[in-house]
């Protein structure tokens, strides 16, 4: 269960996550012993279906799980920080400041009420004694970078932007304080190719200029493929694969990640092939130890041995984690 | 959106296409005129709505007594426009009651949901159920003694009772709001509670209570000119006045200028209170553009 690279400076690292839903009627598993690293400078893409536990995972690290249902045990480390079992207030003042996140929908996570100046300003002033004509220079610079140039952004309203620009709001409001860690929850889902493309870049020239870490999380393989340095593959609320995302591309391991593959567009590949949907989808979770693998009721390569207790999550190479007792094997390139 | 259009805030545009409503800026105008009257008028044309005058009883409107007089010779306009200023304070401070109950309750009760929202609600569900003119009799009586004319009694007993409604109505509106994504950001931005509730929910909730509160204020206005024909009012209001003007109405001899005035007055302020109040939903309406 041990991760390689322990040992290494890590800027987040998360070690036995449980996210656990207790309701009157039935207790929900939502991410059961989640174990991963966020180096300095580092963009990890959290990969799978709606409903894998990815948003709860990064959810959880802000402490922000659903209350009063929701229960985090494990580990969470920002640094030296653990925020596991902090107050609230000591969550409080790391949130937005040494973590932001950026969601999906750049319309709805802006105020419409709020001018895009005083949303900005509102960061500054929980954050930092930035004020008045310090706070808008601090505001246009980041705004600049972001690539909104103009001081008279800052009076305008979230619908007088572009979809594009809203993100970028967004990204800049999540930059504000310099954080060490930024959490992207599919951030150009709802965006136009051309403009994914504009995003993407500016995180990846983020992530070089400042050295920010970011978790990445997204369905979109193809997404992950240009921004990722490594992926980690989420099924049923566990880690099902781990591997650095040329590897995990071309020699997938575990038969999810494979379907996930089949069932993404890829211009790498000759065309022709289709695209295969995976049938079924992902179980309920109950709140013990699994007796199978999770996968097994909708794994093509599902045999005997699958259905006798969950598979480990074992080291497969440098920097490769699977759990299958039956992986993909490296001779075999994904058909397309 | 071109490149050159002021930068407005979403408030800024509703107010646009309020403007744009004939009914709605007609009765506006005719309601600020009624109220300009109701508290200048009486002290400029030195109006006594109090003094009676024997020699003077039952005139009809005539030019020395604009709207004539009554029974005891008082003068009819300025016993309507003092007694206005009664109707609409009332309407205005119970509606003000209401909207401040109403609205923290509410917040509250939707911002934390769960069983805070749900004792919260079974408790405004259980005085749903009162008779609502029974405990605003009740309150009334029970203030009678040591307040007698004083009208704080009937801002709160009307208050009290209106609330409900816009406790239901805040609360379902916090609770989709609570779960847009702009309070999450600010929630993990490390903003707090009560910061996010001022700032990002309640903001996002005043045009609703604009409107339901416009639209409360005739309401209350005919509650409390039903507690007046009632005998229960405690000064002067139009309601007094149209229960004295249908006091005398009889086959014989018809004042029809007691009736008439203050019931025109009334009819007035409520139908414009209603076409702001439907102009003020309209221009509101998150879907309506431009």
């Amino acid at each position: 269960m041990i991760p390689p690279n322990e040992g290494t400076q890590e800027r987040l690292r998360v070690r036995d996550l449980c996210v656990r839903f207790v309701t009157r009627e039935r207790t929900v598993r939502a991410v059961d012993g989640v174990s991963f690293d966020v180096r300095p400078g580092e963009v990890v893409g959290l990969v799978g279906e709606s409903g894998c536990g990815k948003s709860v995972t990064s959810l959880a690290i802000l402490g922000l799980q659903e209350k009063p249902a929701g229960r985090v045990t494990g580990s969470i480390r920002l640094g030296d920080t653990e925020l596991v079992g902090s107050s609230e207030s000591a969550l409080r003042k790391i949130r937005g400041n040494r973590i932001s996140m950026i969601f999906q929908d750049p319309l709805s996570s802006l105020n419409p009420y709020l001018r895009i100046g005083e949303q900005l300003a509102e960061v500054l002033e929980l954050h930092t004694d930035l004020r008045g004509e310090r706070a808008v220079a601090r505001m246009l610079e980041i705004l600049n970078q972001v690539g909104i140039p103009g001081a008279e952004r800052l009076r305008a309203y979230p619908h007088e932007l572009s979809g594009g620009m809203r993100q970028r709001v967004c990204i800049a409001m999540a930059l504000l304080c310099d954080p060490e860690l930024l959490i992207a929850d599919e951030p150009t889902t709802m965006l136009d190719v051309t403009i994914q493309a504009q995003i993407l870049e500016l995180l990846r020239s983020l992530r070089e200029t400042r050295n920010t870490s970011i978790l990445f999380i997204s369905h979109d393989l193809g997404v992950v493929a240009e921004l990722c340095d490594r992926v980690v593959v989420m099924y049923a609320g566990r880690i099902v694969e781990q591997a650095p995302t040329a590897q995990l591309l071309h020699h997938p391991l575990h038969p999810y990640t494979e379907a996930l593959l089949k069932s993404t567009p890829r211009v790498d590949l000759p065309r022709g092939g289709t695209l295969r949907p995976i049938a079924g989808l992902p179980p309920r979770l109950p709140d013990k130890q699994l007796e199978a693998c999770a996968f097994a009721p909708r794994c093509p390569r599902v045999r005997e041995g699958c259905t006798q207790g969950e598979p480990a999550l074992e080291s497969a190479g440098p920097e490769r984690l699977r759990r299958c007792i039956a992986p993909v094997s490296e001779m075999e390139t994904p058909e397309s | 959106m071109t490149p050159h259009s002021v930068q407005k805030s979403p408030f800024q545009l509703a107010m646009q296409r309020l403007a744009r409503n004939r009914f709605a800026v007609a009765g506006a105008l005719l309601l600020c005129a009624i109220a300009l009257a109701c508290v200048l008028l009486p002290a400029l044309l030195a109006l006594d709505p109090t003094t009676t005058h024997p020699a003077l009883r039952n005139l009809a409107p005539a030019s020395g007594h604009l709207f004539g007089t009554d029974t005891l010779g008082r003068d009819v306009l300025a016993r309507v426009l003092v007694g206005g200023r009664t109707s609409l304070l009332v309407g205005i401070a119970a509606t003000a009651v209401s909207i401040l109950v109403g609205v923290s309750y509410g917040a509250i009760a939707g911002f934390y949901g769960g069983k805070v929202d749900e004792a919260m609600m079974r408790l405004v569900d259980f005085l749903y159920g009162l008779p609502y003119m029974f405990l605003v009799i009740l309150i009334m009586l029970m203030f009678s003694e040591t307040a007698r004319g004083d009208m704080l009694p009937v801002f709160l007993a009307l208050g009290l009772v209106q609330w409900l409604t816009m406790a239901r109505i805040v609360r379902g509106q916090v609770l989709t709001l609570r779960h847009q994504e702009f309070v999450l950001a600010a929630e993990l931005l490390g903003a707090s509670d009560l910061r996010i509730l001022l700032r990002h929910v309640l903001p996002n909730v005043l045009g609703v209570v604009v409107v339901y509160g416009t639209l409360m204020v005739p309401s209350v206005i005919i509650l409390e000119s039903f507690l007046s024909f009632l005998g229960l009012g405690v000064a002067l209001s139009w309601g007094q006045l149209v229960s004295d003007g249908i006091a005398v109405v009889n086959p014989v001899r018809s004042y029809w200028w007691l009736l008439f005035w203050p019931s025109a007055f009334l009819a007035a302020t409520l139908l414009s209170l209603n076409f702001v109040g439907d102009g003020l939903r309209d221009a509101l309406d998150p879907k309506a553009r431009t």
